[in-house]
C-alpha cells in the first residue's frame, strides 16, 4: 500500500506540483470520507492513523499533505471529545468530518491568495524575469503582477519538454510576453536577466529547498552573477521533521540506444534538486517576504508548532 | 479434381496461413494473392475489380473517418473518466459500468477503437489499486466483440454480411438484440460470480477508498487536461446521431448504408475542418485494412469463379434434412473456424456459400436465420482465442505494453469458456426462432 501511495503521489507531484497534489489528496480524502461505510468514528480514526503512517513514510514525503492529514485527524478527535456519548456512529458525525476537510480545502486555496497578495509589493516593471520549473504559484504570481499593470518579459529556461510546454501554455493564456532558451545556453544571456523566480516542493530542516531538477545549476549560476533570486513557497509546505541528506532525490537509470548507430548507453534521470537556502535572496510565503535569516526563524516557529500538534494528537 | 479448382483455394489458404503467422502484413498478403489470381488467369482484371465489394470498403472507410474525427474531440475519453468518477472507485461498479460501456461503444464504433479508449483507463485504475488488471482487460475484450455483434456497423464481418444480404441497420438490431443482450448480461454475471474476491466493495476500507479516489482524480487530470472544444464535441455528437438516424431510417430514405456513412463522415470532416485537418482525419483510416479487404474479395471471387463454393453450399444443405441442424452447422462451424482463422476472411468466403444455400432452401420460412447464424458464430467464436479477432490482439498488446502480458493459453483459459456461454445463448436463441 505504501509503495502504491508513493508511486501515485510522486506521479501527481511531478505533473501538477505540490500545491495541486495537496488539493487533490484533500479532495480525494473528502470524497472517501463521504462514501466511507465504517460503523463508528473510532473506526475511521484508526484507519486514518494507518493513512498517517503511510503519508509519513512515502518516498519522498510531502510536508503539506502530512500536515493536512494530521489536521483532519485532530479535527475528528475534537469531534469525539465534544460528544460525550459512549458510541459515535460514523453516519451521524459524517457531515462534521467532511466539513473539516472542506475547511482545509478552503484554507489551501486561501494560502495561495495570501502569497499572491504579498507579491504585489514586488516591482518588476520593465524587468526580464527568468523562470524554469512549472510551479503554478510562480505562474499565478506572474499573472497577478500583470493584472496589476506591471509590464515585464519572461525568459523560460527550457527543461523537460512537457513542463516547458505547460509554462508556455500558461504564459500564453495569461498573455505574458515570453521567450524560451535552452537551460544550458543561459550563460549567453545572463546580462539580460534581472531576476529569477522559482517554486519549490519544500524547505527541509537542513535549510535546503527541494526543487525541480536543473534548478540548482541555474540558481548557482545566477547567484554568482548576483541576480536576485526569489523562491515562492507557502509555509505549509515546510518539511517539519529532521531530514536526512539523502532523502527526496530518486535516481532512475534507463538504457538508451543511439538513434543511428549500434550503441547502447546508460542514462541517469533524477527526480529533484536540492538548493541551499544561502543561494536564495528572498523567500515569499503567505506570511511575508523573508531573507534567509527571516525564513529560518519562521521555519523554527512552524517546526515547534507542528511538534506540539503531534504531541497533542498522541496525547502526550 | 481439376487444377483450376484447387489453385485458387490453395492461394487463399496459403494467404490465410501467412496472415495467421504474421509472416507479412495482411494487406500485402491479400493483395499478393489477388494479383496471383489475376496473373494465373483465374479472373480477368475486370472480373477482379467487380469482385471487390466497394460498398463494404466505402462504409468501413466512412466509419473509420467518423470515429477518428469524433475521437479527436476527446468526447469518448471524457465520458469514460466521468463514468469512473460516478463509480466512486468501487471495483464492482467499475467492472459493470465498463463492461456495459465497452459493449455500447463497440456497437457503434469499431471494436479496436473502443479497446484503445477503454483499456488504458481501466489498467491505470486497477493497477493503481494494486489489483491485477488482466481479468478486467479480458472482460473488456470479450465485451467489445459481443457489443460489436449488435449492429451492422459494429463489426467488419457484419458490414460484409449486411451489404451482401441487403440487411438493414434496423434488421441487425431487431434480430440480434436478444442473443447479444443476453450474452452481455450472462458474461457480466459470470465475471462477478467468479471474480467476487477481486471486485468486493471497498467502502469499509478508508485506505483503499482514499487510494482509489486519488487515482480517479489523477485520471481526471490526465485524460481531461486536453482542452475540450464544446463546439467540436457538439458537432461530432450531432453528426454521429444524424448518421445513426440515417442508418435507422435507411428503408424510408431509400439510400444504401455506405452512402449514409460516407455522407456522415464527409459532413463531419467539412464542419470540423477548423478543428482537425483532413489529412489527420484520413490518417485514422486503416488503409491497410481496406486494401486487405479488397485483396480478400478478389481471392474469394477467384474461388467463387471455380464453382467450389456452390458445391460447398450444396453439400451443407444436403447433409441434413433438418433446417435447424443446418443453421447449427453454420453457427458452430463459423464459431470454430473464427477462433483460429481471421473471421473477416472466413465470412467473405461464406457469403457466397450462404447465398447458394438460400437459393437451395427457397421456401423455408426461416432461411434468413442462416445469415444471423453466420453473423453470431463469426463474432462470438472470435472471442474464443487471442487470434480470433483484432480487438483481442490489440487489447493484449495494450496489456503487454502496460506490463500485464496475456499469453495465448491464459487468454483461452478465461475467454474460451465464456465464449461458449455466449455460443449456447445464441444456439438457444436460433433454435427458439426456428421452432416458434
Amino acid at each position: 500500500m505504501l509503495e502504491r501511495f508513493s508511486k501515485v503521489m510522486g506521479e501527481i507531484e511531478k505533473d501538477l506540483g505540490t500545491n495541486d497534489l495537496n488539493v487533490l489528496v484533500l479532495t480525494a480524502l473528502r470524497d472517501s470520507l463521504r462514501h466511507y461505510k465504517g460503523r463508528t468514528v473510532e473506526e475511521s480514526l484508526s484507519q486514518l492513523e494507518e493513512i498517517i503512517h503511510i503519508f509519513n513514510n512515502t518516498d519522498p514525503r510531502y510536508a503539506i499533505v502530512i500536515y493536512n492529514i494530521h489536521a483532519v485527524y485532530k479535527e475528528i478527535k475534537n469531534i469525539l471529545q465534544k460528544d460525550a456519548k459512549s458510541d459515535h456512529p460514523y453516519e451521524s458525525h459524517k457531515k462534521a468530518i467532511v466539513n473539516s476537510v472542506n475547511s482545509l480545502l478552503k484554507n489551501a486555496s486561501s494560502l495561495r491568495d495570501q502569497i499572491l497578495e504579498r507579491t504585489e509589493a514586488l516591482n518588476v516593471e520593465g524587468k526580464t524575469i527568468l523562470i524554469h520549473d512549472h510551479s503554478h504559484t510562480v505562474q499565478d504570481v506572474l499573472h497577478r503582477l500583470k493584472k496589476k499593470g506591471q509590464k515585464f518579459r519572461i525568459l523560460v529556461a527550457e527543461q523537460d519538454m512537457e513542463k516547458t510546454l505547460r509554462n508556455i501554455e500558461l504564459l500564453t493564456a495569461h498573455k505574458i510576453p515570453f521567450q524560451v532558451v535552452p537551460a544550458h545556453m543561459l550563460s549567453n544571456i545572463e546580462d539580460e536577466i534581472d531576476m529569477c523566480f522559482f517554486g519549490a516542493l519544500t524547505l527541509k530542516s537542513t535549510y535546503d529547498f527541494v526543487v525541480d531538477t536543473g534548478t540548482n545549476a541555474i540558481i548557482s549560476e545566477f547567484h554568482l552573477q548576483k541576480k536576485p533570486i526569489y523562491v515562492f513557497l507557502s509555509s505549509s509546505k515546510f518539511s517539519l521533521w529532521k531530514a536526512r541528506k539523502k532523502e527526496t532525490t530518486t535516481k532512475q537509470v534507463h538504457t538508451r540506444k543511439h538513434p543511428s548507430k549500434k550503441i547502447h548507453f546508460e542514462r541517469f534521470k533524477f527526480s529533484h534538486d536540492r538548493v541551499p537556502l544561502s543561494s536564495v535572496d528572498f523567500v515569499i510565503t503567505e506570511e511575508g517576504i523573508f531573507d534567509s535569516h527571516g525564513i529560518k526563524k519562521l521555519y523554527q516557529e512552524k517546526f515547534r508548532e507542528h511538534e506540539d500538534l503531534i504531541m497533542e494528537i498522541n496525547g502526550i | 479434381m481439376e487444377l483450376s479448382l484447387i489453385v485458387p483455394v490453395v492461394i487463399f489458404f496459403l494467404a490465410l496461413g501467412l496472415i495467421a503467422f504474421e509472416v507479412l502484413d495482411k494487406a500485402l498478403v491479400a493483395l499478393g494473392g489477388a494479383v496471383l489470381i489475376v496473373l494465373l488467369g483465374f479472373l480477368t482484371p475486370e472480373q477482379a475489380l467487380s469482385a471487390i465489394d466497394f460498398e463494404t470498403i466505402i462504409l468501413l472507410m466512412s466509419m473509420m473517418m467518423l470515429v477518428e474525427i469524433s475521437r479527436t474531440s476527446g468526447i469518448f475519453s471524457w465520458l469514460n473518466v466521468k463514468l469512473v468518477s460516478i463509480t466512486r472507485g468501487n471495483p464492482l461498479a467499475i467492472a459493470v459500468i465498463f463492461s456495459l460501456i465497452t459493449a455500447l461503444f463497440s456497437a457503434f464504433l469499431d471494436n479496436v477503437t473502443t479497446i484503445i479508449i477503454v483499456v488504458p483507463i481501466t489498467i491505470e485504475l486497477f493497477r493503481g489499486l494494486g489489483r491485477d488488471p488482466k481479468p478486467i482487460i479480458l472482460q473488456e475484450i470479450l465485451m467489445s466483440n459481443i457489443g460489436g455483434a449488435l449492429t451492422l456497423i459494429g463489426d467488419p464481418t457484419h458490414i460484409i454480411i449486411g451489404n451482401a444480404a441487403k440487411l438493414t441497420f434496423n434488421e441487425f438490431i431487431v434480430n440480434l438484440i436478444v442473443p447479444v443482450g443476453c450474452s452481455i448480461l450472462a458474461l457480466i454475471g459470470v465475471f462477478v460470480l467468479f471474480r467476487w474476491k477481486y471486485l468486493k466493495p471497498i467502502a469499509k476500507n478508508l485506505k483503499t477508498l482514499l487510494l482509489s479516489n486519488i487515482l480517479i482524480r489523477k485520471l481526471e487530470y490526465e485524460f481531461l487536461n486536453i482542452e475540450l472544444s464544446k463546439p467540436f464535441i457538439v458537432k461530432s455528437l450531432a453528426v454521429i446521431a444524424l448518421t445513426l438516424t440515417g442508418f435507422a431510417l435507411q428503408t424510408q430514405l431509400g439510400l444504401p448504408v455506405h452512402i449514409i456513412g460516407l455522407s456522415g463522415a464527409l459532413l463531419l470532416a467539412i464542419i470540423c475542418a477548423k478543428d482537425i485537418h483532413v489529412h489527420d482525419a484520413l490518417k485514422g483510416v486503416e488503409w491497410t485494412t481496406l486494401l486487405f479487404f479488397a485483396g480478400l474479395f478478389v481471392m474469394v471471387g477467384g474461388i467463387e469463379h471455380t464453382g467450389l463454393l456452390d458445391l460447398i453450399s450444396k453439400f451443407i444443405v444436403s447433409s441434413s434434412s433438418d433446417f435447424g441442424m443446418i443453421v447449427m452447422y453454420v453457427l458452430w462451424g463459423s464459431a470454430v473456424i473464427s477462433m483460429f482463422l481471421d473471421n473477416v476472411g472466413f465470412v467473405t468466403v461464406m457469403v457466397p456459400v450462404i447465398m447458394g444455400m438460400e437459393s437451395q432452401l427457397a421456401g423455408e420460412p426461416h432461411v434468413q436465420l442462416l445469415w444471423w447464424a453466420l453473423a453470431l458464430g463469426a463474432v462470438m467464436g472470435g472471442n474464443g482465442t487471442i487470434i480470433g479477432a483484432s480487438a483481442n490482439v490489440v487489447g493484449c498488446d495494450l496489456a503487454k505494453k502496460h506490463g500485464a502480458p496475456i499469453g495465448f493459453f491464459e487468454y483461452s483459459k478465461y475467454a474460451f469458456p465464456t465464449a461458449m456461454v455466449a455460443m449456447f445463448i445464441c444456439t438457444a436463441y436460433l433454435l427458439f426462432r426456428i421452432n416458434f
